[in-house]
């Protein structure tokens, strides 16, 4: 409570930072041993004592960054703090300075991390990282690769990183490099925009090679028909989709000429939020 | 002629039926409402580019998220009661930019029975980048309690009401 009275009026961008961190230090959240681990219990302590004061300095030098908009510079200290002692408010911080800096992919392991976190996450905290994520997932950019010809022994590589063939890829929206590469030499490769929140498949077309042929895996995050034609192109998709939206007309109709007692409607989506009160 | 006659009355039944059950429906209570009027005095989009609404312990999607820069503030969303108790459920709304929670105004209320009531919540400057503590919320700069009592809550609309705060004024009038 002491440290919540000293923390709460700090004025932050990032506010609930501090909070956890003197939560973290009042709850003395210890750190990984060292390699060179003192002996005695009270050198150890002291080292103990030295590491948090350290993190905290690394802490507050990101929050001035953080006030400054210097993502960079604030991920870099949080990044220090947290190898020195690991606090969920600081990797929430460090998730949101990544963020700005349109590291969303990092920023969403950060937070999954977070919520994995057993100890050391306020209910506020952890509300506000699942915030924090769910915007973040709707603003990454998904990546479907496909290969075309031959692709034994051959990687796929995402920005110089080897990645797997099959499964779409999460990225962070912006300029990336795909490249194929075969016995170190690179076979094709390309360049890419990626807008935020896009969903995206490429085609890479490899150039014949006299080894056995290999098909690449089917696509998965795509929703495609079994003829591989998009599903929108699909004349059930629409008729479907025609039925559906008839069919809500006509209740929506009905329900609006059935009742003088119609529920307030907001403008956000949903206007509604029909519940019952938890007792 | 006589069978032809007769031949109605199903029809006929049918009509008084719909119409009786018409006038059942007019004669319905008046819903338990609670409109959630999100506002705020923060610049859209440099310092305000998304609102969230949360609302705890109601219902399963208690989450709701706007892009304010496509349609201005204000912005509102109606709780509608379906059972249980009257409450008291917490209302959080919360505003970012850039990604980044900067502000935020919680509430705990709880519904007034076949009313429809306004819960204003404002974003404020002055609560930007304060932190309270869990049991407060900041109003006008100022740490203070999360209740909010019955006499609080406007009646709905509001009187400052206009088209970009209510989806349908006239028609959504109980």
């Amino acid at each position: 409570m002491a440290c919540e009275q000293m923390c709460a009026w700090r004025v932050v961008l990032l506010r609930r930072c501090v909070l956890g961190l003197c939560v973290s230090v009042a709850l003395g959240v210890t750190m990984p041993a060292f390699a060179e681990a003192p002996t005695t219990p009270e050198s150890r302590v002291t080292e103990r004592r030295t590491t948090t004061a350290e993190a905290r300095r690394l802490f507050a030098e990101g929050l001035a960054h953080v006030d400054a908009e210097e993502w960079d510079l604030a991920s870099e200290k949080f990044r220090a703090a947290l190898a020195l002692k690991w606090a969920p408010p600081v990797a929430y911080n460090l998730a949101a300075a990544l963020a700005r800096s349109g590291l969303m992919v990092d920023a969403l392991a950060l937070l999954d991390k977070i919520e994995a976190s057993p100890r050391g996450v306020s209910v506020r905290l952890r509300r506000d990282a699942r915030s924090l994520r769910r915007q973040l997932a709707m603003r990454v950019a998904n990546l479907e690769v496909r290969l075309e010809g031959n692709a034994m022994g051959v990687q796929l590589l995402v920005d110089d990183e080897v990645h797997a063939f099959a499964e779409p890829r999460v990225l962070d929206p912006g300029r990336h490099r795909l490249a194929v590469v075969r016995d170190g030499h690179v076979v094709v490769s390309r360049e890419l925009y990626l807008a935020e929140g896009g969903r995206d498949r490429v085609v890479l077309s490899l150039p014949p090679d006299d080894g056995q042929a290999l098909t690449t895996p089917p696509p998965s995050a795509t929703l495609r028909g079994d003829t591989g034609q998009p599903i929108y192109e699909k004349w059930w998709f629409w008729a479907g989709l025609g039925t559906v939206l008839a069919g809500g007309a006509a209740a929506a109709i009905m329900a609006g000429s059935a009742s003088s007692a119609q529920p307030v409607e907001g403008t956000l989506t949903p206007g509604i939020l029909r519940g019952s009160v938890e007792p | 002629m006589k069978s032809r006659a007769l031949s109605r009355y199903p029809l006929v039944a049918l009509v008084l039926a719909s119409a009786l059950l018409f006038a059942s429906a007019c004669a319905e209570k008046a819903p338990t409402q609670l409109v959630v009027w999100v506002d705020s005095d923060l610049p859209v989009p440099g310092q305000l580019d998304r609102i969230e609404v949360e609302v705890d312990s109601f219902g399963a999607q208690p989450v709701v998220v706007a892009d304010v820069e496509t349609q201005p503030l204000p912005r509102s969303v109606a709780l509608l009661h379906e059972g249980g108790p009257l409450g008291p459920i917490e209302v959080e709304v919360r505003g970012s930019v850039r990604g980044s929670v900067t502000v935020s105004r919680r509430a705990r209320v709880s519904f007034v029975p076949e009313e429809v009531k306004v819960l204003r919540l404002s974003l404020e400057r002055s609560c930007r980048m304060l932190s309270c503590p869990e049991s407060q919320s900041c109003q006008a700069g100022v740490c203070g309690s999360l209740d909010v009592a019955e006499d609080d809550l406007e009646s709905y609309p509001p009187p400052d009401a206009s088209d970009a705060g209510v989806g349908d004024l006239d028609a959504a009038m109980p």
